[in-house]
C-alpha cells in the first residue's frame, strides 16, 4: 500500500469536500476592484521589497558616510588633544628649566630681569 | 509590472472556485471567504510576479489564499459563524447530495470547522485540493513531518467525532 494511499474514510472526506461555486458576480467585483482606486491601496508584493531595498541602500550609504565623517572628526580631535598635551608638557619643562637657571644665576649674584 | 487585464480576467474565471472554496473551508464564513478571495486575486494582479505556468499560478494563489484566510481567522479569533453553515445548506447542499448524502456532507463540514487551524488547513488541502503531503509541505513552507502530523491528528479527531455521531457510515 502506498504511503499516501487513502482509506475509506479519507475517500469519503474527499467526496464530502468538493470545490464549491464562487458567489455570483465575484469575478466582476474583483475586476472592478482591480480597475478602481481601492486596488491602489494594495501593496504590490514584489515591488515593496525593491522600494525598501532602495531606501535601505540610501540609508546605509548615508550612515556609512556619517560614520566615516564622524570617525575622521574624532581622529582629528584626538590628534589635537595629543598636540595640546605635548605643548603643555614642553611649556612646563621649559618653565622649570628657566626657573632653575634663574635660581643658579641668583645664587651666583647675577640678577636678571624677567 | 501589473498584469494584462484580459489575462487577469481569465485567471480569475479559471481559479475563482478553487480560491473561494479554500478560503471558505479555512475561514468557515462565506463573507470573509469572499474578501480573502478578492484580496488574493488583487495581490496577484498587482504583484508583477512572473507566473510561468498554470501550475505556478495555482501554487501561488493557494499559498496566498491560505495565508490570508488564516490571518483573517486569527484577526477574528473566534470560531466561524453560522453563515457558512447556512450558505452550505441553502445554496449547495442539493448539488452535493447527488454524490453523497447531504447529511454526511453537512456533518463533515461541521466537524472540519471544529478542527484547530493548522490541522484544518492541512485537511482542506489534502482532501479538497487533493494535494499530496509533500506538495502541502512545499506550499505551506513546513517540514513534511509537521504536515503529516497535522493530517494524522486532524483525521483522528474527525474520525473520533464522526464515529460518535455517524456510526452507521464510518467503520
Amino acid at each position: 500500500m502506498n504511503e499516501f494511499e487513502q482509506d475509506e474514510f479519507e475517500r469519503e472526506l474527499t467526496r464530502a469536500l468538493p470545490r464549491v461555486d464562487a458567489p455570483e458576480g465575484l469575478a466582476v467585483r474583483i475586476m472592478e476592484r482591480a480597475a478602481g482606486p481601492a486596488a491602489a491601496k494594495i501593496v504590490p508584493i514584489r515591488r515593496w521589497p525593491v522600494v525598501q531595498q532602495r531606501w535601505f541602500g540610501g540609508a546605509l550609504a548615508a550612515a556609512l558616510a556619517l560614520g566615516v565623517f564622524a570617525g575622521e572628526q574624532l581622529h582629528r580631535r584626538h590628534k589635537q588633544e595629543l598636540a595640546d598635551q605635548q605643548f603643555a608638557t614642553a611649556v612646563r619643562i621649559t618653565d622649570q628649566a628657566l626657573d632653575q637657571t634663574r635660581a643658579q644665576l641668583l645664587r651666583a649674584g647675577i640678577q636678571i630681569s624677567q | 509590472m501589473a498584469m494584462d487585464g484580459t489575462e487577469f480576467r481569465r485567471l480569475v474565471e479559471t481559479h475563482q472556485r478553487m480560491v473561494f472554496s479554500l478560503a471558505l473551508r479555512v475561514t468557515g464564513e462565506s463573507g470573509v471567504a469572499e474578501e480573502v478571495a478578492q484580496d488574493a486575486f488583487l495581490a496577484l494582479f498587482r504583484s508583477g510576479e512572473r507566473l510561468e505556468s498554470e501550475d505556478h499560478v495555482r501554487f501561488w494563489l493557494r499559498r496566498v489564499t491560505v495565508h490570508r484566510a488564516t490571518d483573517a481567522l486569527r484577526r477574528r479569533s473566534r470560531q466561524p459563524e453560522a453563515a457558512a453553515e447556512e450558505w452550505m445548506e441553502e445554496d449547495h447542499a442539493e448539488e452535493n447530495s447527488a454524490a453523497l448524502n447531504a447529511a454526511i456532507v453537512a456533518l463533515l463540514e461541521e466537524l472540519l470547522r471544529g478542527l484547530p487551524e493548522a490541522m484544518r488547513v492541512a485537511v482542506v488541502l489534502r482532501y479538497q485540493e487533493e494535494m499530496s503531503p509533500p506538495e502541502i509541505a512545499a506550499l505551506l513552507g513546513q517540514p513534511l513531518a509537521t504536515v503529516k502530523s497535522n493530517l494524522q491528528r486532524g483525521l483522528q479527531m474527525l474520525r473520533r467525532k464522526a464515529a460518535v455521531t455517524m456510526k452507521e457510515y464510518v467503520r
